[in-house]
């Protein structure tokens, strides 16, 4: 529920938006809750936070997603493979997947950040690439489980041929875990966006991301901490709810659980 | 290694009027070894030979770790990677399985060899509706339309005893029950309409109703001229459905033989044990003697009968020399020198 609203509200943030999130205010600058015409204040350079929060919202979403599908999408084509054809194949993409492992993964976003630039691409490839390894180990561990069951040499014994199996037979049981990590890595991939935007590495500026607008905010924490805690507040709102949906993903994965 | 020339060789001619009828599956010194390294290798199947003909049950008994499913996994060329089949034919119709290019042996798989997994549950896909389960393969196979698949599965899930197949078709495996569950998976298994029909245990995970059930649709199948392969470790199971039996003690044939002469008349010490340790359902209260001992360790396998270390019977002079098959008559034979001595 909450998580519908708030991936509406991101979809329709100009329409919602009072301002746009650059437009500056210079007879508000740094003025606090409650303010005619900006409800949740202005920043130093009188941009309105309530727009500039919404907008913030956007780009997390866009990048918590985007990465998260990408790291998805990568761990199913390595972890499938890997896991289903075996041998020498799984052992190079596995010791790759070990060695990209061994990276820290704030270190490589910030490398990557370094090297494609600060748009919201280098940053779902950042955190994309970061959550992967991980994946993609998952997705090879619940092959080889499934590879062993039962109704994967029956339907062999049907005449199925390899790539079939893998698509028909492995890829949809291996699918509900996968899914539940990644919706519980899209709250992960939120605050990755956010921590990289306080370090100053988030999107290019003046684009709000909720990380640059905390960074901001703390240098003006005794004059004006409403500029801190309106992002803050909706980013802990949003952690939050992506956990539940989270939840409720596992939860409708449970074959089970689907009759009622 | 086989070459095809002795493939070829040993392929019985057909098509000549006055031919013996050639049975529908012919296996000969069938052997799969697992490796562990490259230097030991455990040998599952050594040397099995057995005959299927149409319209006729084989039973192939023994206990677990003999070598039973292996056989038949062979035979399907369905083994673990580890796995291979290093020697022997099976020759089904006019062609070896073993050598057949894979693109073809799918070909087969299914559409001429079906196969009953014992437990229906784990041999579905959970996430496919009893109708995807049963018409993909006969798509795939370009057997037919989806349209005209979907009434095959209708009538096939109907055939089976299953009620109200229109409704049934839509639900996902783990919504039908146990005995359900077993009767569609054979629906799976027969809607190809295979020559042969291989049954891995289909009646051990099931209770004793569905177990009729169960071998009564079985019997039906093989009226119509299916040939069966039925794995089973129940000798009642053996004796009320199957013809021909084939009993094997660590990887070998031990003994083979008619089901009703081997349970009378058991020849082979083993087969003598494997009946005084069964329980026999109606029959009249014996004393249940459990064999000694446990099967060889097949990783290093003692020379001489494999059984010998747990035969009451054994004489160390005679039962350390290899032991071939003695053949009794055309239908009969077992491995123990004993059966020579008695009917010479």
């Amino acid at each position: 529920m909450v998580c519908g609203v708030l991936v509406l509200v991101a979809a329709t943030a100009p329409l919602l938006a009072p301002y746009h999130y650059a437009a500056t205010d210079y007879a508000h600058q740094l003025a606090g809750f409650g303010t005619a015409g900006h409800p949740l204040g202005t920043d130093q350079l009188g941009r309105d936070i309530l727009s500039r929060t919404l907008y913030g919202l956007r780009t997390a979403l866009l990048v918590a997603f985007g990465a998260e599908l990408f790291a998805l999408l990568l761990a199913l084509l390595i972890g499938l493979t890997a896991g289903y054809r075996g041998g020498r194949i799984e052992q190079a993409l596995m010791a790759f997947t070990d060695v990209m492992y061994a990276f820290p993964s704030y270190l490589f976003a910030i490398v990557m950040v370094a090297v494609i630039g600060r748009s919201i691409i280098a940053l779902i490839v950042a955190i994309g690439i970061a959550s992967w390894v991980t994946q993609s180990r998952l997705v090879r561990a619940q092959v080889l489980a499934i590879k062993e069951r039962e109704y994967v040499e029956s339907a062999r014994a049907m005449g199925a041929s390899g790539p079939r199996i893998a698509v028909r037979y492995i890829l949809p049981n291996a699918i509900g875990p996968m899914l539940v990590t990644t919706s519980f890595g899209i709250p992960a991939a939120i605050a990755a966006e956010a921590g990289l935007g306080l370090l100053g590495l988030g999107v290019q500026p003046p684009t709000p991301s909720w990380g640059g607008m905390i960074a901001e905010g703390t240098r003006y924490l005794l004059a004006a901490p409403h500029m801190l805690l309106a992002p803050a507040a909706v980013f802990a709102v949003a952690m939050l709810a992506f956990t539940w949906v989270g939840d409720g993903v596992r939860d409708a994965f449970d074959p089970r659980g689907e009759v009622r | 290694m086989i070459t095809d020339s002795t493939v070829a060789g040993r392929q019985p001619q057909s098509g000549r009027a006055g031919d013996r009828a050639q049975p529908l599956l012919r296996v000969r010194g069938l052997r799969t070894e697992f490796r562990r390294d490259r230097r030991e290798a455990l040998r599952a199947v050594d040397g099995v030979s057995f005959d299927v003909g149409a319209g006729r049950a084989l039973a192939i008994v023994g206990e677990s770790g003999s070598g039973k499913s292996v056989t038949v996994r062979s035979l399907l060329r369905l083994l673990p990677r580890t796995a291979r089949t290093t020697s022997g034919t099976a020759v089904f119709g006019d062609r070896d399985l073993l050598t057949l290019p894979e693109r073809e042996m799918r070909r087969i798989r299914g559409r001429k060899i079906g196969m009953v997994f014992q437990n229906a549950m784990e041999a579905m896909n959970p996430t496919l509706t009893l109708e995807r389960q049963l018409t993909e393969h006969l798509v795939w196979h370009g057997i037919c339309h989806r349209s005209e698949a979907r009434k095959r599965a209708i009538h096939a899930l109907g055939d089976v005893g299953i009620p109200d197949p229109e409704r049934r078709i839509r639900v996902y495996p783990f919504q039908l029950s146990g005995g359900m569950r077993q009767r569609a998976m054979i629906a799976m298994a027969m809607i190809t309409q295979p020559a042969l029909l291989i049954a891995d245990e289909p009646t051990t995970a099931v209770d004793v109703t569905v177990q009729r059930q169960i071998l009564d649709l079985l019997a039906v199948q093989k009226e119509r001229g299916t040939g069966v392969i039925m794995i089973t470790h129940d000798l009642g199971v053996a004796r009320a459905f199957c013809d021909d039996a084939v009993v094997m003690y660590a990887g070998r044939v031990a003994e083979r033989a008619p089901v009703d002469e081997l349970l009378d008349r058991p020849l082979h010490p083993y087969s003598q044990g494997l009946l005084s340790s069964s329980v026999e359902v109606g029959g009249r209260e014996r004393p249940l003697v459990p064999i000694p001992g446990s099967p060889p360790d097949l990783t290093h396998r003692p020379p001489g009968c494999p059984f010998a270390p747990r035969c009451r019977q054994a004489d160390d002079g005679r039962c350390l020399d290899e032991q071939e098959l003695i053949t009794i008559s055309s239908a009969r034979d077992a491995a123990c020198w004993r059966v020579g001595d008695q009917d010479a």
